[in-house]
């Protein structure tokens, strides 16, 4: 009899521990930012971080090479399998945007990847590219698991957008996918003008560590009748607080 | 996504903020997002 109530007791306790946890925003402050190992070289170089897994476990470096600093990077380091050592791994090289800019800035420079896959994933990632821009960050896009589209890094507006760092310990993170309950972030949204309608306009995917690197699925991820509610929470004119909800049902 | 948003005729002018989730009957997870706006 004791036996029966102890394995009951251990079988409880199991299927307590196996329960999905709630949800939570990763913790970027406690991601590891352990530097990736690399080859020797005297270029300059600028790094981010991909976090992958439903809870951000997985750690893929990416890092540019560039003939010298705060010129555009030639080539890619990408972690395909994770481990953190860049040394075994295929160094990228860039291809420059073919169409001049009439501003005098360099032309976005595209590195592609191609298919990986990571750790726990049974489908790889398809057509993964990194392209450097002069003035809107470093933006990634990939059919996740070979299916949809995740891009970004996003900000509320162009110029918030992340590029890669100079070191390790500041470099961006960003979360790519669709596997961890959706985050959103404002796009280009003016202030709301009492008694008027302002389109509100939100990216739908996973907040990564700054404004700008966000990572976001496409206006097609959703299915017809899927929408996003926004709550405005404000003060009435007595001070009260008060809320008005509203929903996002419209595509770009 | 978007959509209209409108701050009521009798709400104070200042910063508000709008929050954005998923609908209860979705099947997309959300974790709800604070986002700050400001009101004319």
């Amino acid at each position: 009899m004791r036996t029966i109530i102890l394995c009951s007791v251990f079988s409880a306790a199991l299927a307590l521990a196996q329960q999905p946890s709630e949800p939570t925003p990763i913790d970027f402050t406690k991601v590891d930012r352990t530097p990736p190992k690399l080859p020797a070289s005297s270029a300059a170089r600028t790094f981010g971080l991909y976090l992958f897994g439903p809870r951000g476990e997985h750690r893929v470096w990416a890092v540019f090479e560039a003939p010298a600093k705060d010129q555009p990077p030639t080539a890619l380091w990408f972690d395909r399998d994770g481990n953190g050592e860049l040394t075994d791994d295929e160094r990228i090289a860039g291809k420059t945007a073919d169409k001049a800019r009439t501003d005098g800035e360099p032309p976005p420079v595209a590195f592609k990847i191609g298919d990986f896959r990571t750790p726990g994933s049974e489908s790889p990632h398809r057509d993964v590219s990194i392209t450097w821009t002069p003035k809107i960050g470093t933006r990634f896009r990939m059919l996740w698991r070979g299916d949809k589209v995740s891009f970004g890094g996003y900000g509320p507006t162009l110029d918030t957008y992340a590029a890669f760092a100079g070191e390790p310990k500041n470099a961006p993170i960003f979360v790519p996918g669709h596997d961890r309950p959706f985050q959103f972030e404002r796009w280009q949204t003016d202030a709301l003008v009492r008694g008027s309608d302002t389109d509100f306009k939100v990216f739908v995917g996973n907040r990564g560590d700054r404004t700008g690197a966000f990572a976001a699925v496409d206006d097609e991820f959703l299915p017809d009748g899927e929408f996003v509610v926004a709550t405005l929470h404000y003060q009435g004119q007595d001070g009260k607080p008060a809320t008005q909800r509203f929903e996002l049902r419209e595509r770009c | 996504m978007h959509g209209p948003v409108r701050a009521p005729k009798n709400s104070k002018p200042g910063t508000a903020r709008i929050v954005v989730e998923m609908p209860k009957t979705s099947k997309f997870a959300s974790l709800p997002t604070a986002i700050p706006v400001e009101i004319r």
